[in-house]
């Protein structure tokens, strides 16, 4: 309430209104993130499978020779 | 047996006939209001979940008023001024509705209550598949919120009042509950019964706000459903999780209003069918039956005559019209901004009155367009609006109080 009496009313709302944006966006950005994160998880999973697949297969042909 | 003692035996027309003449007319025109607001929810023109118990309470109590004791009149139904404990002790034990109003109302209970049950039937993943146009929307729909505040503050509201009121620019009548409940105590019945009759006319008043704005042409447009991303389950809960955390940590004083709503989507994805038929029956509609009776109860003449009530009535539409507006600008900038791929109506959902807007904007749309489906992008704007009010009442409360 301090901060609101030494301000006019347009100010205190346009000052809402930024804190209001900042976050928001910052919510919508961490949902980007996340997204990110859960790929790119997802690919190191998926390198993972591919990379052990192919050991295990120069192994097999390894044996063979 | 004379005049008087017959008028005292019929103690409601007794205090009509020698009560203030205003006060007598207030309640004859509220009664009559209530009456009118039963028929309207019943045939569907207003929410009648909220509009058909309100209408009753509305009626009964202007028509119930009685002596209290010789020079002192009142009702058994409710006393929403009683602070006293002493007296809020006697109030519990008389007036019927009182425990509800005082364990569930005034505390604010009840619009966490409501969160919960908004949350169970949310559905999180409509931010999630395109978060950052649902929350473009959402901050231009908050237009009304932001223009009232100062017009509010110029007309003679102070600060707190002025920002309980602007808070039905966010459409949101939980929100509006617990704001004006923490703001403006005093005004926070007829602040909310403002804010529920508009909210009720919304549905019929944004389809014609949308046809004055958006041409036909534009309001056909196609939505891109291939696209959508699949979100998966635990994608939803760890969003809800953190971020009902990481906002709570910000604005503490709206944290019971975040950890409800949040609660509901996570208790939703988790898929724990005992609580989902609890939250979403008995506890939503139980909630919504009892907000609209107390609001309709609390519409007693002597209270609301407040020479400020029209100033709210005012304002309220305002800021209605001004977030509708706000939100359609919105949604002229997305449809530039991806040149010309986004349906500039949906702009209308970041007015966030779940899932009411949305609807509105899938019918205005479908008139034109039989096959144009948006609902998913209205209700990912419609959630948007959601969070973007309680991060504004938040900031409000926290800033105010």
């Amino acid at each position: 309430m301090k901060t609101a009496a030494f301000i006019g009313p347009v100010q205190f709302v346009a000052l809402a209104y930024f804190i209001c944006i900042i976050v928001s966006l910052s919510v919508a950005w961490f949902i980007r993130i996340l997204f990110s994160g859960i790929k790119w998880q997802k690919h190191i999973v998926h390198a993972h499978a591919i990379a052990e697949k192919m050991a295990r297969n120069k192994y097999i042909a390894g044996k063979k020779d | 047996m004379s005049g008087a003692d017959f008028l005292n035996l019929f103690q409601g027309i007794a205090t009509m006939v020698s009560g203030d003449p205003l006060i007598t007319a207030g309640r004859i025109m509220l009664i009559i209001a209530g009456i009118t607001l039963v028929f309207l929810g019943a045939k569907g023109t207003l929410e009648p979940l909220i509009m058909i118990p309100m209408g009753m309470g509305m009626a009964s109590v202007n028509a119930a008023v009685l002596y209290l004791s010789a020079t002192t009149t009142g009702t058994i139904f409710i006393d929403p001024m009683v602070s006293d404990p002493a007296k809020l002790f006697d109030a519990l034990q008389i007036n019927f509705l009182q425990p509800i109003y005082t364990f569930t109302f005034s505390n604010g209970l009840i619009a966490c209550l409501l969160f919960l049950g908004i949350g169970v039937i949310t559905d999180i993943g409509y931010i999630m598949m395109a978060p950052f146009k649902g929350m473009l929307i959402a901050i231009f729909a908050e237009l009304g919120t932001i223009l009232t505040f100062p017009l509010a503050v110029w007309i003679g509201l102070t600060y707190k009042e002025a920002a309980a009121i602007s808070v039905v620019g966010g459409a949101d009548g939980p929100m509006v509950l617990f704001t004006s409940l923490i703001l403006a105590k005093d005004l926070f019945v007829p602040i909310t019964i403002v804010a529920y009759l508009y909210l009720s006319l919304t549905y019929g008043g944004y389809p014609y706000l949308i046809r004055l704005m958006v041409p036909k042409r534009l309001r056909g447009i196609k939505m891109d459903l291939k696209n959508i991303p699949k979100i998966s389950r635990m994608e939803k809960i760890t969003f809800s999780v953190i971020t009902s955390t990481i906002l709570c940590l910000l604005f503490p004083v709206a944290a019971p209003l975040f950890m409800s709503f949040f609660l509901g989507v996570i208790i939703k994805e988790s898929g724990v069918k005992r609580f989902l038929e609890f939250l979403e029956g008995p506890v939503l509609y139980g909630a919504t039956f009892f907000l609209g009776l107390l609001l309709g109860v609390l519409c007693e003449a002597s209270t609301i005559l407040n020479p400020k009530v029209m100033n709210l009535l005012i304002l309220g539409i305002f800021a209605l019209l001004l977030s509708g507006i706000g939100g359609i600008l919105g949604g002229y900038v997305l449809y530039f901004a991806t040149k010309g791929k986004f349906n500039p109506v949906i702009g209308i959902a970041g007015v966030s009155c779940i899932p009411t807007t949305a609807k509105v904007a899938q019918k205005e749309i479908q008139k034109v367009n039989h096959r144009a489906i948006i609902l998913p992008y209205a209700m990912g704007a419609s959630v948007s609006g959601v969070i973007t009010t309680a991060i504004i009442a938040g900031i409000f409360v926290t800033i105010l109080r």
